[in-house]
């Protein structure tokens, strides 16, 4: 019997709605910002579209409102992620170990992970509340004064920054407590038999040991702490002025607000590269801090 | 033997798509037949008659885009007797205002009919969505005696406020308010510590201070002396009419940029220091909503904003404060005269919608004289001339003689560019607003300010005037 013509071209025919799914919804929208990133566009007819070639990435570089958004980007992922690893590593080693309830504990700690980031935000904001939040209020408890909190200027990258570090916190938890448990125990065994303490065993052993994973975790969160939107959104919206406006704040602005759509996209494109550079640079680095 | 095997496997597969085909197709026929009972768009047939039916459009469903705003609050629950009275079904969407305009802008832009009717600010938006032909003219319905009630009488709203929506000879929206930016003010606080309704902008400063003395000294430092708009960009709106107070302006006769004007100087230092040393520490990230709920909590002493938020201040079930509340104009200037702005918010239909028609019923509806009139008794700025002459407005609980002679005061003397003059409202809005907020924070004035017309003149230069 001869195979249909399905069978005879099964390689191809199989991926196919999965190859037309990505072209449409992640290779197309690409595309289009790539084109209006070298256009003058707005919503709608008004202005009418024009071709402006690299006059938008010429713009960014010059835009002292760029810089700024680049500089909290930074500053927000330099707070937020290595507090994250380090935390993240030591609850790790908190829950790598039998307890009682241990599935229960485990599952708890995971938990503000799985929330949705804009209702973190709205209950965060409002905990940050300068007049009526809970925070201040536990400040005066202890009598410290008043904070302001994600609303003055100074404090609002810090101020989300916290929110991102208790909502992602748990996810660096997660893929090194799975490291830790696949980690032999014989060679601690061996080396706490040469006579080697907690402290060597933790820096000697087990972060050689499990460092991949505690690699791709800080790559991973990189990524997405430069691309943060919601959390700053929600609690701040960029503010005051622009002291918590981060790149991506600063092209939904541009767009939605200010109806710069060609703008937009181009610091969209520059955020991209950014990301795509900094996340490369973490692999090589790492890589020949191995060998 | 294995190929047995497969065959048995095979069988079940087959048996698994026959199952799977059937309850595909009953499903099919589930739905099929539920829309063939569905009821066809029962456009009753009384397109003939050449009166006004209030059925003549029943059956449709028109889309309805709300900002979260005290109109909206009154409208909402009204909202299901147009539905009883016009057979039109009505699916409100109703959003805080930052997302209500994004939402709105997204929808029209993409030429979509899935908003029929929304709300609209003229100095805001008219220019802009004009320009894109995204607003239906309303002329026609208007016009028409089958398609609009003898009741509505447009000619009712104020000449002043309804002109706005027009652009070359076209009416565009239907005003649904107007507002204008007043002092609210603790009557109880002011007797208290024997303090006057400050008339000038020197007597505020001198008012604000001396609140923040008596309150700290009667241990209610808690409550700030006075609250106004700190965030960008809403905190133009306010600030605009301390910008004319002095003398200032958006543009200089010229055309250039006016913000950097010795005036705007003056006048934004006077707002700054107002509000860094009498106001709520964190002020710059505070507008209406934020120090609304400040004051009808009893945690301001004076508010600066419009006098639609009556609606929230004397509401009992929104405030604390109902009965402590004096309203009064905006103080003078240093010229001795007052300088206050007017806004105004309209209903407008989607030129893309599929109902216009409908969307106008319920537009005419929304904006009659009887809802204008419970508008204004609610608390709420009516545009129509009737409402605030009715005896039944003059004898309610909502009336206040003060909140009415301050608005009437200055809706006499208001300039109506309280938005800057250009396409792109939004962007010089933020080009002034990101100055206001540095100098509240306390940077120079001066170089805020620089930094404005640098912003300002490239949203021209982009967009137009």
């Amino acid at each position: 019997m001869r195979g249909s013509w399905i069978d005879r071209n099964l390689s191809w025919v199989f991926p196919l709605p999965a190859v037309a799914a990505v072209l449409l919804l992640v290779l197309g929208p690409i595309l289009t910002n790539l084109i209006f990133s070298v256009q003058n566009r707005s919503w709608g007819t008004f202005p009418p579209p024009s071709f402006a070639g690299l006059g938008n990435y010429v713009s960014v570089f010059t835009d002292s409102r760029f810089w700024n958004s680049v500089l909290n980007m930074a500053y927000f992922t330099a707070i937020a992620v290595p507090t994250e690893t380090v935390l993240g590593f030591a609850v790790a080693l908190l829950l790598n170990r039998d307890f009682y309830l241990k599935g229960v504990i485990r599952s708890l700690v995971l938990l503000p992970m799985i929330a949705t980031p804009v209702a973190v935000g709205l209950i965060w904001s409002l905990m940050m509340n300068p007049e009526l939040g809970i925070l201040n209020y536990l400040l005066q408890v202890v009598h410290l004064p008043r904070s302001l909190w994600a609303t003055s200027s100074k404090l609002a990258i810090p101020s989300v920054a916290l929110v991102d570090i208790w909502e992602w916190t748990p996810f660096m938890t997660l893929i090194i407590l799975a490291a830790l448990q696949s980690l032999r125990t014989d060679q601690l065994e061996a080396a706490t038999i040469d006579g080697a303490n907690a402290w060597q065993r933790l820096f000697k052993i087990i972060v050689p040991v499990i460092r991949p994973a505690i690699v791709i975790a800080v790559v991973l969160r990189t990524i997405d702490a430069l691309k943060t939107f919601d959390i700053i959104y929600v609690i701040t919206q960029g503010g005051p002025g622009t002291a918590s406006e981060t790149l991506n704040l600063y092209a939904f602005k541009s767009s939605f607000l200010y109806l710069r759509i060609g703008y937009a996209s181009s610091l969209l494109v520059v955020l991209a590269l950014i990301v795509v550079g900094v996340a490369a640079f973490l692999n090589i680095w790492t890589r020949g801090a191995k060998s | 033997m294995p190929s047995n095997q497969f065959t048995e496997e095979s069988k079940v597969a087959k048996k698994i798509i026959l199952i799977v085909a059937l309850s595909v197709l009953l499903i099919g026929a589930v739905f099929a037949n539920g829309q063939k009972e569905s009821p066809k768009s029962t456009q009753s047939s009384t397109t003939s008659t050449s009166g006004f039916n209030w059925q003549a459009y029943s059956g449709q469903t028109i889309r309805v885009m709300l900002d979260s705003h005290p109109w909206q609050k009154f409208i909402q629950p009204l909202v299901p007797k147009f539905e009883q009275k016009s057979g039109v079904k009505v699916q409100l969407q109703v959003y805080p205002e930052d997302q209500f305009r994004q939402k709105l802008l997204v929808d029209l832009s993409a030429g979509s009919s899935a908003v029929d009717s929304f709300m609209f600010m003229p100095a805001q938006d008219l220019s802009l969505y004009g320009k894109n032909g995204w607003l239906a003219p309303l002329g026609s319905y208007m016009n028409s005696k089958s398609e609009t009630s003898s009741s509505f009488d447009y000619n009712d709203f104020f000449k002043g406020v309804r002109v706005r929506y027009d652009v070359g000879g076209k009416t565009y929206g239907i005003p649904l308010h107007v507002e204008t930016f007043i002092l609210f003010y603790r009557t109880d606080l002011f007797k208290k510590y024997g303090l006057k309704v400050p008339e000038t902008m020197a007597q505020l400063a001198s008012v604000a201070k001396a609140l923040k003395q008596d309150l700290a000294s009667s241990g209610q430092s808690n409550v700030f002396p006075i609250v106004m708009r700190g965030k960008t960009p809403d905190a133009t709106s306010s600030m605009v009419n301390f910008l004319f107070s002095w003398g200032g302006s958006w543009f200089n006769s010229n055309g250039s940029c006016g913000l950097d004007s010795t005036a705007s100087q003056k006048a934004l230092a006077f707002y700054a220091n107002l509000l860094r040393n009498y106001g709520p520490p964190d002020a710059t990230s505070d507008s209406w909503q934020a120090n609304t709920q400040l004051f009808a909590q009893g945690q301001a002493a004076m508010m600066y904003d419009s006098n639609v938020f009556k609606a929230i201040v004397s509401n009992p079930q929104s405030s604390k404060v109902v009965g402590k509340v004096g309203y009064a104009a905006l103080p003078a200037g240093p010229d001795g005269n007052r300088h206050p702005t007017v806004l105004t918010w309209g209903l407008g239909i989607n030129s893309a919608s599929q109902h216009k028609a409908a969307a106008w019923y319920f537009v005419q509806w929304a904006l009659s004289k009887q809802n204008q009139l419970g508008y204004l008794e609610a608390g709420g700025p009516s545009a129509r001339s009737s409402a605030w002459q009715s005896s039944q407005f003059l004898n309610s609980s909502g009336y206040s003689k003060p909140w009415v002679e301050a608005s009437n005061l200055q809706y006499r003397i208001a300039k109506g560019d309280w938005d800057p003059p250009v396409v792109n409202v939004q962007a010089g809005r933020n080009a002034y607003g990101l100055s206001i907020v540095s100098a509240i924070e306390g940077k120079n004035v001066n170089t805020a300010l620089v930094a404005a017309c640098t912003r300002m003149d490239k949203v021209v230069k982009e967009f137009g005037k």
